[in-house]
């Protein structure tokens, strides 16, 4: 049987300073599934985030693609797990767009031409090109988003993880940004306050709180539970609280 | 020149701020020669010339204050001295002449390299720089100052606004609420470090700094600049001395 992109067996985590973040997760995420995790703040969505790709290692196993996550498949792990953070300034460091989306490729030595290629493809999809020699620091909010979709996308992933991929977005570029997510082939897991974006996106979601999962399930009975939903400081999304479509 | 190599004009910048530096300081001719050549290729640059006239200003009071405490520091023939108290404060012949030497040199220098940032992006002169074998950790260490720079300093705008918009407290305070924020400017900094780096090992950063390979260079910059080298040479030869 073909193994599924992630598989989390038991994983607890607590930061350095003693805050325990998550508590025995146990999660399975098939291939080119879409998942929803939602949650609280403080929850440890964003925490469960990073140890899909191992740059947080807790106690427990996190298998991707059959893989075990550990430093010695670190460097394929990367690359088969991409990660889209909240906030675009921390994953945009360099000056120009162009050697922040080439960043990950460089990394992995692929020779002149593919980096460029793979820069070029990235930023189409998101519909940025022509942006290579701009400013990181002077685009706007929902470029340095996109910005951050690409440089992503060109490391070319298995799997995508994203936290907060609709937040600080007017809802114009909200709906743009959706669509690329639509358009990507990839494994995705989204990590979200706008339950909208996991009706629309995501068949099966996850209900994180307090650093454990409290329960998961087909997403229009998950969301549409309005004693859950408050239990955990949720709201039933609108379009489903307004009855069927 | 926008779109001369960067790596070219930084050598071109170095050697011209060399032959500067150590022309002596009574060849006038050869002062006016790379002040008509420094304006010359302003003019071909096109960068408005208040532009750099700003920049140099802005780093003159450093060299201004040091290079006015010569006249008085050198010894030599007096040229006129005030007497106050047990103190004689004398102007020589030679400390003044030091003054001039250090103020035409450091101001022909700085509109040197006012004008190599004026026509070269940072990101560009970053990579000029790494390519001429500057240590990659330096580039590096240049390049998030360069990116981070605006967010701290955005940061700190913050704090202060939201500081102003709560404090009514007398100014004796000020300093302590002042020296927390900038402990919060710390963290915060720190806290946004750690963000990056993890975001920069999610990409497959694993200590190693990868640069990409440079283009060739081509043959008109590398005429460009040599003959800008060339014509500050000329200069410093007019000057007669060498
Ligand atoms: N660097 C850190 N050091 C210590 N504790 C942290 C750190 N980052 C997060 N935490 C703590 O871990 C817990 C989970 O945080 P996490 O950021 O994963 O939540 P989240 O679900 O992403 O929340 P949000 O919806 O607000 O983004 C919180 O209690 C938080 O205070
Ligand atoms: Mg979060």
């Amino acid at each position: 049987m073909e193994s599924p992109a992630i598989e989390i067996i038991s994983l607890s985590f607590s930061y350095p300073d003693g805050v325990p973040a998550l508590h025995d997760i146990n999660l399975n995420v098939a291939r080119g599934e879409t998942v929803g995790i939602v949650g609280p703040n403080g929850a440890g969505k964003s925490t469960l985030l990073m140890h899909l790709n191992g740059v947080l290692r807790g106690k427990g196993t996190v298998r991707v693609m059959g893989l075990d996550v550990n430093d010695e498949n670190a460097r394929k792990i990367r690359r088969l797990v991409g990660l889209v953070f909240q906030d675009p300034e921390d994953q945009l460091f360099t000056p120009t767009v162009y050697e922040d989306v080439a960043f990950g490729p460089l990394q992995m030595r692929y020779p002149r031409e593919e980096i460029d290629r793979r820069v070029r493809d990235a930023l189409r999809t998101v519909g940025m090109e022509g942006f290579e020699r701009r400013s990181s620091h002077h685009l706007s909010f929902g470029e340095k988003k996109r910005v951050s979709l690409a440089t992503v996308l060109a490391l070319d992933p298995e799997i995508i993880a994203f936290d907060e991929p609709t937040s600080n977005l007017d809802p114009c570029s909200r709906e743009e940004f959706i669509s690329y997510l639509m358009a990507l082939p990839a494994t995705k897991v989204i990590a979200t306050h706008d339950l909208e974006l996991v009706l629309q996106l995501c068949g099966h979601t996850i209900l994180l709180s307090g650093g454990t999962i409290v329960t998961e399930g087909e997403t229009r009975e998950l969301l549409g539970d309005r004693a859950l939903m408050e239990k955990h400081r949720l709201r039933v999304p609108l379009s489903l609280a307004l009855g069927p479509r | 020149m926008h779109r001369t190599d960067a790596r070219v004009k930084c050598v071109a910048c170095v050697c011209c701020v060399l032959l500067i530096v150590t022309t002596p300081a009574t060849a006038v001719l050869s002062f006016t020669g790379y002040a008509l050549i420094l304006l010359a290729l302003l003019a071909v640059s096109r960068v408005p010339i208040l532009h750099i006239v700003r920049r140099t200003l802005a780093v003159m009071p450093f060299v201004l204050l040091i290079a006015a405490c010569l006249p008085f520091i050198k010894r030599g023939e007096v040229m006129w001295s005030v007497a106050w108290g047990g103190w004689t404060l004398a102007v020589t012949r030679d400390g003044l002449r030091l003054f001039w030497g250090v103020f035409v040199k450091s101001s022909l220098s700085i509109f040197c390299v006012a004008l190599l940032t004026a026509t070269t992006r940072f990101d560009c002169l970053l990579r000029g720089m790494e390519s001429l074998r500057c240590p990659r950790l330096v580039v590096m260490l240049l390049s998030f100052l360069y990116r981070y720079a605006f967010l701290f300093s955005d940061d700190l705008m913050r704090m202060l606004r939201a500081k102003r918009s709560r404090s009514f407290r007398p100014a004796r305070s000020e300093a302590r609420i002042l020296a927390g924020m900038l402990g919060m400017l710390f963290v915060r900094s720190y806290e946004r470090a750690e963000r990056v780096y993890l975001a920069m090992c999610s990409r497959g950063f694993d200590g190693t700094i990868v640069t990409p390979g440079r283009p060739a260079l081509g043959a008109a910059d590398l005429a460009l600049s040599g003959g800008v080298i060339a014509c500050f040479a000329a200069a410093r030869l007019a000057g007669g001395i060498w």
